[in-house]
């Protein structure tokens, strides 16, 4: 397993005082906490950092941690030498906040022992202790087209789990997952039972998937409302006229009323996102000049500028 | 075959327009009651309106009501903290929407003028 560098993580240096590791931490949750920061990694920082701080708050763990030395390297492949805490009492339980099946290896290769012998915690009496097992979080990202069928996908979890001997591993399990049609950008599906599995008599914990639409070419949601661009001649804005428009559920034709300026918004009522309502599509016009790149066509920007009397910057008062 | 890729059953989409009671929004966040009625009394979330004297809650809450309790065991944030920080949130979220669909403007060049 990895060294861990709990100075490291927590940016604080090794002589640091107990006021300072918690400021560290603090601040680190708060940047790194996952319901605040949405960015890929945040979580993890937030893990490590949760990790960190539950070794060096504790001058019992912090002790027997910095007898280590401090000649380890961040990553650097670590076993934890026989009775290397000989010597060290833990009065507590090894975990006293935070999801602690979450913590390395590392950690549980030095501390995951004081939690199965500790005293006066609540993991004291494991024979008559029952626990409901833990909520998992996922996030699962779907096309923008599959909230308008339905979908069905494979998803992979992996989830820690204890064996006979106490030892904390990963397995990895597959579901089958059926997005029903409807489904919207941020919102949530409950899988009761399907997160960890309980201790003792204890239920499972639910599998809570958040779902998340895949960067689309042409379209973007904003709640079951869908928009998309779209490109129209200078000539098609002006006169009016019919154009093809691709939509989530195939191709329409749509009417271009005469006389439309840039960002006209045209809505075709229920199409949507399905649902209870359904949502809209909105198509916003983007007016495309043909370029000028021939004698023919500044011919025809020339006599545009001769024969029709046109000003674009009326209000600009120069 | 079957179980190892068991067929999920039990799908409950977290909606506005699904209704829960209070002991099961509480249940499902193994939260107590109690905290859930002070989440209700600051304005975190919202009853759904009702002649009896039943809370009721749409199930989005369930979502909310775990994002608070994550946000106080893992922050320490307190009971009004907790409001705003979740406010906010939603307001970022709605402005983060809304920037997906802005065009994002070309590097300026520099004018010339006579």
């Amino acid at each position: 397993m990895e060294y861990k560098d709990y100075y490291k993580n927590l940016g604080v240096e090794r002589n640091a005082t107990q006021d300072e590791i918690k400021r560290a931490y603090r601040k680190l949750a708060r940047t790194y906490h996952p319901d605040v920061n949405k960015e890929a990694g945040a979580e993890a920082k937030f893990k490590e950092a949760g990790e960190a701080y539950e070794v060096l708050k504790d001058p019992e763990k912090r002790t027997a941690y910095d007898q280590l030395g401090a000649n380890w390297q961040q990553g650097q492949d670590f076993r934890a030498p026989p009775n290397w805490d000989a010597g060290f009492e833990f009065s507590g339980g090894g975990y006293t906040e935070g999801d602690a099946s979450q913590f390395s290896d590392f950690f549980d290769s030095l501390f995951g022992g004081a939690r199965m012998r500790g005293g006066g915690g609540p993991f004291g009496e494991r024979a008559q202790f029952h626990a409901q097992g833990q909520d998992h979080h996922a996030k699962i990202e779907i096309d923008l087209r599959d909230a308008f069928t339905g979908a069905k996908r494979a998803i992979s979890l992996r989830t820690p789990e204890v064996d006979a001997g106490g030892h904390v591993g990963l397995k990895e399990r597959t579901l089958n997952v059926s997005i029903p049609k409807g489904v919207r950008e941020g919102q949530h599906i409950r899988l009761a039972g399907q997160g960890s599995p309980g201790m003792g008599k204890g239920a499972a914990g639910d599998l809570y998937l958040e779902i998340r639409f895949a960067p689309d070419r042409l379209f973007r949601a904003e709640g079951r409302d869908v928009y998309m661009d779209l490109p129209v001649a200078p000539w098609e804005a002006a006169l009016g006229g019919n154009v093809k428009v691709p939509t989530p559920e195939g191709a329409v034709m749509l009417k271009i009323p005469p006389g439309s300026t840039q960002g006209r918004t045209m809505r075709l009522k229920g199409r949507g996102i399905p649902g209870t309502p359904p949502g809209d599509f909105y198509a916003v016009l983007n007016i495309v000049l043909p370029p000028a790149d021939s004698e023919k066509a500044k011919e025809f920007y020339r006599q545009m500028e001769r024969e029709l009397p046109f000003d674009p910057r009326p209000g600009l008062g120069v | 075959m079957p179980d190892r890729n068991p067929q999920v059953q039990s799908i409950q989409i977290l909606e506005e327009s699904e209704e829960i009671t209070l002991g099961e929004l509480s249940r499902t966040c193994r939260v107590h009651a109690e905290w859930v009625v002070e989440l209700v009394q600051e304005g975190v979330v919202e009853p759904l309106p009702t002649q009896g004297t039943q809370l009721r809650f749409s199930a989005a809450s369930i979502v909310r009501v775990q994002k608070a309790n994550r946000l106080q065991r893992d922050l320490g944030v307190n009971l009004a903290g907790t409001a705003l920080v979740l406010d906010l949130l939603d307001r970022i979220e709605a402005l983060e929407a809304r920037l997906r669909g802005v065009t994002v403007p070309r590097p300026p060049e520099d004018a010339d003028t006579d």
